[in-house]
């Protein structure tokens, strides 16, 4: 066993002390260190009464709408509350010249009440603030009702099995009948920059790992490691393990980084929050926390199974650059084509397990799950375990790969 | 030189990576195909949804109501048969709006008129469909002169990032002027697919020429074989432009042979009728006066510049790194990751600049739809024919440095 941990340690030092992993590793941390920084840097422009252009610094903003959110938080979203956001609204000028979010009423009165305007919105399908001006006690009297009337509504007309209608109806008979607010502005910013922190890690990944195999080829070492007296089973195993710890390391760091920064900006609050709170998504019966931590172990596993590949593509491939090549193909390509909703199920799920799209919260919280053999899995369930089971099938392509090379 | 353009031609053509190329890329036209069809909709004559190749049926037959000129009392007819429809009870829903039904049998085959009365009567960049049961026939009539309004409306914004000058404003009202009028109409679902996918398209066919032509210089260095080029008989110049010319040939024959595929193919499904159709009639308030045909075309062009740019860019870059992967590494990061950068809020000069970037310009439909200058004072350009210059300068200027830096080079 030491012999494996020495000779992991040698491959540790072989992948750390190259310019280029160096170099990655420094630029892949600092953005994603400053990444959360920056969406808060630079200002918000409004004009005042007189014309002005008001120049207001967007930490600042951002501070008031926390402290607006932390007022409200607690509160059941009812009649009352609603009824109390729409008087506040109903203060703001539309006729004029300036858009309503500049004016004095907004900033003032309205804006405190911004979050349950947005999902009032959401929920009673209106057009904009005129529409939620215009809103009536008896409207607002059926919220819950009609959040639960739309849901069902998508139960009935989605074109899903039956099983899966039975867990929808499952699902919603079971969350909680009214909606508490709570702020939960830094599990949003959390969830929302680990998209880009992920897709950043798993490009440095592949950038890292993808000699790992191939370099022994092109660098004619292969003869040697193949022939050594450790065995080839042994080296192997020695330079997954150094990927796969580094790998993990490098995404559970940024992980961390991002929850601490988020936090620290936007605060704590929202963990016991109901996950619909995060928009109009399937009413899983998780909390705001537990929905952030089942992402951020989607994520380790994506950014873990881009690992796999990249070592996989490493051994079977002659040359780091073919490795590169392929694994920009998996990291840029889905970016760019957008599955449309119409789509069967089978595709829209199967989508979701493209390891960039595995990357996203969404993909963790997406209201299709998968069935097998009448068994329904949610998303943040299966990903995890899909793409532990590709790793590992991953890993065995790239042992028998290697070990079958054949020095010419 | 002949033969050595012939041998650098076979070296890029025999290589496996360049046999991969139309699997890949043909594959991403299957893709984009069936993601265009799987989106495809339209409502049968009892307003029943109808889907995929079914659609494109009812999309050309509902074009034909509406298909030729949009004169002001087409727009007129359409607002009064709205009123109508919306003024029976029967077709109301509890909540006043019109029937989802209702609106697909009635209304439907007229959505493209009244997204064009949507977007020209109502508040700047916020289109609001329930103005249209405020509107009378006459509001109809005046349909070009609200349209003209919603132009300089929007060049009169309060921008955070800056507003149009007064410079700015003038060039493009004098553009505005010139658009032909009344718009045409047709079926363009062709057309409309074809813009839509072309971006995802024309940055995988860019993406893999990169690949493609990476390593031409870098791979000398790898293999050692730049030891015997340098000091061959031939001379560093001649060898330089076998490579150049060879990359210029092949990237461009790739580039015209995929489109044209992408273009024929997207052709054989939906058909392009309707290539006479205005600009105005996908992007109302566009001051460009041109078909959708000659706007898919020269969003082609540009796209073909912002290609090349990126070939000539890959190539210089291969010419200064020694080894394949460092060169590919690099030429994928600066062609992908400007597609990160978003926009400024408060700098005017950051967005134009940011709108230059290959990849950026590699979207050359999104150009028709805003009304960026480049240039100065006296000589504005718009963003397409800018870019459509800018982008082969560019290329020759780094064709040049990069022959400076391969004449200079010594073989360690």
């Amino acid at each position: 066993m030491n012999l494996f941990f020495d000779l992991a340690g040698y491959e540790f030092k072989k992948i750390l002390c190259r310019k280029r992993t160096v170099i990655t590793l420094t630029l892949v941390v600092l953005i994603g260190a400053l990444s959360v920084f920056g969406t808060i840097i630079g200002n918000y422009y409004y004009t005042d009464e007189n014309g002005n252009e008001i120049t207001v610094s967007r930490y600042d903003e951002e501070m008031i709408d926390r402290r607006y959110g932390e007022e409200l938080s607690g509160r059941v979203i009812d009649a009352d509350l609603i009824m109390e956001a729409v008087e506040a609204y109903r203060q703001v000028p539309l006729n004029g010249d300036r858009h309503y979010a500049d004016t004095e009423e907004y900033r003032n009165n309205a804006r405190k009440y911004s979050q349950i305007y947005h999902i009032a919105r959401r929920t009673f399908n209106l057009n904009g603030v005129e529409d939620f001006q215009n809103l009536t006690r008896e409207q607002a009297e059926q919220f819950d009702k009609i959040r639960r009337e739309n849901r069902e509504y998508v139960i009935e007309n989605s074109k899903i099995s039956e099983n899966m209608r039975a867990y929808w109806q499952k699902c919603l008979d079971g969350s909680p009948k009214t909606l508490t607010y709570e702020e939960s502005g830094g599990y949003y910013r959390f969830v929302t920059i680990m998209y880009t922190t992920a897709m950043m890690a798993g490009a440095a990944i592949a950038i890292i790992i993808s000699g790992i195999f191939s370099e022994e080829y092109t660098n004619g070492a292969d003869s040697l490691i193949l022939s050594s007296k450790h065995g080839k089973g042994l080296v192997i195993g020695a330079k997954l393990f150094a990927a796969f710890v580094i790998s993990a390391v490098l995404i559970i760091l940024l992980t961390a980084i991002n929850y601490v920064e988020a936090m620290m900006i936007w605060g704590t609050g929202g963990a016991d929050a109901q996950l619909v709170l995060m928009g109009n998504i399937f009413p899983y019966k998780i909390t705001i926390g537990q929905s952030a931590l089942l992402y951020s172990i989607c994520a380790l596993a994506a950014c873990l199974l881009f690992a796999a590949i990249t070592a996989m593509l490493s051994a079977m491939l002659k040359a780091p650059f073919n490795t590169i090549v392929i694994m920009a193909i998996l990291l840029i390509v889905p970016m760019f084509i957008n599955v449309p909703d119409e789509a069967p199920i089978w595709v829209l799920t199967l989508n979701n397990l493209l390891p960039t799209n595995m990357m996203a919260f969404w993909g963790a919280m997406y209201e299709y799950q998968y069935e097998i053999f009448g068994l329904i899995i949610p998303p943040y369930v299966f990903i995890p375990v899909f793409a532990a089971a590709a790793s590992c099938a991953c890993v065995y392509f790239a042992y028998r790969a290697f070990k079958k090379h054949q020095i010419s | 030189m002949l033969d050595i353009l012939k041998f650098e031609l076979y070296k890029i053509v025999k290589r496996k990576r360049f046999l991969f190329s139309p699997i890949i890329i043909l594959g991403t036209i299957i893709i984009l195909l069936s993601a265009a069809l799987s989106s495809a909709y339209s409502y049968d004559g009892n307003g029943n949804h109808v889907f995929g190749y079914k659609a494109i049926k009812y999309e050309k037959a509902r074009a034909e109501k509406i298909s030729g000129e949009l004169t002001p009392e087409k727009v007129a007819d359409v607002i009064e048969l709205y009123n109508i429809v919306a003024s029976d009870t029967d077709n109301l829903t509890e909540y006043d709006t019109i029937k989802d039904s209702v609106y697909n049998s009635e209304l439907y085959p007229y959505q493209k008129i009244i997204r064009c009365v949507a977007v020209a009567y109502t508040q700047t960049g916020q289109p609001d469909y329930r103005i249209i049961n405020t509107l009378t026939y006459d509001d109809g009539l005046d349909f070009y002169n609200r349209r003209d309004k919603q132009v300089i409306d929007t060049l009169n914004m309060d921008y955070s990032y800056g507003n149009y000058s007064d410079e700015e404003k003038n060039v493009i009202l004098k553009f505005n002027e010139n658009v032909s009028e009344p718009y045409v109409l047709g079926y363009t679902l062709g057309w409309e697919s074809l813009i839509e996918y072309a971006f995802p398209f024309f940055v995988i066919l860019t993406f893999v020429a990169l690949i493609n032509v990476s390593s031409v210089f870098s791979n000398e260095f790898q293999r050692g074989t730049a030891q015997v080029i340098l000091s061959s008989k031939h001379g560093r110049s001649k060898i330089f432009t076998a490579k150049i010319i060879s990359v210029f040939l092949i990237s461009t024959l790739m580039f015209a042979v995929f489109v044209g595929i992408y273009v024929l193919t997207f052709a054989a499904v939906y058909g392009l009728g309707g290539s006479g159709a205005s600009i105005q009639s996908l992007i109302l308030l566009s001051v460009y006066d041109l078909t959708l045909g000659e706007a898919f075309f020269t969003a082609v062009i540009i796209a073909y510049a912002a290609f090349i740019f990126v070939i000539f860019l890959t190539l210089t870059i291969s010419v200064v790194c020694k080894s394949n992967f460092t060169s590919v590494l690099l030429a994928l990061a600066l062609y992908f990751i400007p597609i990160f950068l978003n926009y400024s809020k408060s700098s005017k000069l950051f967005n134009y600049i940011v709108d230059l970037f290959p990849i950026k310009a590699l979207n050359a439909f999104e150009m028709f739809k805003q009304y960026k200058l480049y240039g100065f004072s006296d000589t504005l350009v718009r963003q397409p024919y800018f870019v459509m210059a800018l982008m082969p300068i560019l290329a020759v200027i780094l064709t040049v440095a990069a022959k400076n830096i391969y004449s200079r080079l010594s073989y360690d």
